[in-house]
């Protein structure tokens, strides 16, 4: 399970922006996960519950966004939807194809919350 | 909803804390912690001459042989060395010492892979200066594996006839990542009809990868002739790139 680490790698992304906004706490952590990163979203999610008490607190809470995989395809030029263990052009079948969405592991924005409301529930504060 | 394994209890749906005050963009790879040592480890490489290769199959794939039979009729050509991954043991690293070559092993622990971190690590014990290639044979596992970078110039991944010939679709992350597939142990091919190695090129081609493919096994004579050509091959393919880039 390399989520694990990974979840690390992310909480000190998150350490360098909370830096900056050391009145707040780390709310709402959106991170976008395409199907061919390698990275499994709910092993994440369940890192990211382990990890966070002695880092970001227990109020932090993470949301997870899938995307799509999409191709271009090299022969016939065309853009088109993939899956998985297909990545091959829906258009002309040919599986000469570049990845143009798909493998991405991005934290994209953090929403810090007051300090005062950080002692919520745990049970409502994360998000899948 | 059996009542015996959980099934009929709901799934929770959490739900936002709403009171959010201060929204910061970020587009942060989080990959990028792995990916600045691996672009370090492969300036070092760059620096040194030295063509690194990352193996990665499941286990038992014959990576270690491979690496002994092509270390047995390229050393008097090449200076290699190798660093092993496993959980546990040296047992690898010991078989490629026998062969003469330097090999440190990195025992993971419970660890599923090598990062580029503990490559790095380990590189202080070799004399960079005198390979001309390093092998690095990755922690048996197809599935984390192709997620960390190492600096490696090249991806070789094996794929076992015993395993079967649809793991390319089982595995996509992993076969994606390869630069030339090696379809090894091909002497299993008379007992194992059930692998075709035309359905295990057209899995591999499925997940979108255009690589070569290459059959080898490791236990009969002349059957490591083509890896070793496009060994070769790369190898000055590569030498020519670098003195092209001195040159200008």
């Amino acid at each position: 399970m390399h989520e694990m680490s990974l979840c690390y790698s992310l909480l000190d992304t998150i350490a360098v922006y909370q830096r900056a906004n050391m009145d707040k706490c780390v709310g709402l952590v959106h991170v976008k996960i395409g199907p061919l990163s390698g990275v499994e979203p709910d092993l994440l999610h369940q890192a990211f519950l382990t990890c966070r008490t002695h880092s970001i607190g227990d109020q932090a809470a993470l949301q997870i966004h899938t995307s799509a995989i999409k191709v271009r395809c090299t022969l016939c030029g065309k853009h088109s939807r993939a899956v998985v263990n297909r990545i091959i052009c829906a258009s002309c079948g040919s599986w000469q194809t570049e990845l143009i969405q798909g493998d991405e592991f991005v934290l994209q924005r953090i929403e810090f919350i007051p300090s005062e409301i950080s002692t919520e529930p745990k049970e409502r504060q994360y998000v899948r | 909803m059996c009542g015996n394994c959980g099934c009929e209890t709901p799934r929770k749906i959490e739900k936002p804390i709403q009171q959010t005050t201060n929204v910061v963009e970020v587009h942060a790879n989080l990959k990028s912690s792995n990916d600045t040592q691996a672009i370090t480890n492969r300036a070092l490489f760059d620096a040194h001459d030295v063509m690194v290769i990352n193996l990665m199959s499941s286990p038992g794939s014959g990576k270690t042989r491979l690496l002994e039979e092509t270390i047995t009729a390229l050393k008097s050509q090449y200076n290699m060395a190798v660093i092993e991954g496993d959980l546990e043991t040296e047992n690898d690293a010991n078989r490629i010492r026998r062969h003469g070559v330097q090999a440190e092993q990195i025992a993971t622990g419970q660890g599923c892979h090598l990062d580029a971190n503990m490559v790095f690590k380990v590189l202080g014990k070799f004399n960079l200066e005198k390979l001309d290639v390093l092998f690095i044979e990755n922690v048996g596992n197809l599935i984390c594996p192709a997620c960390f970078d190492l600096g490696q110039h090249l991806n070789v991944i094996l794929l076992s006839v015993p395993e079967g010939d649809d793991k390319p679709e089982k595995y996509p992350v992993m076969f994606r990542a390869a630069d030339v597939m090696l379809i090894s142990k091909t002497d299993y091919l008379q007992f194992h009809d059930e692998f075709n190695v035309a359905r295990a090129i057209q899995s591999f081609r499925k997940v979108g990868n255009n690589a070569p493919v290459i059959e080898v096994s490791s236990t009969q004579s002349n059957q490591l002739e083509a890896w070793f050509a496009y060994f070769i091959e790369t190898i000055n393919a590569r030498d020519s790139r670098s003195l092209q880039e001195r040159g200008a």
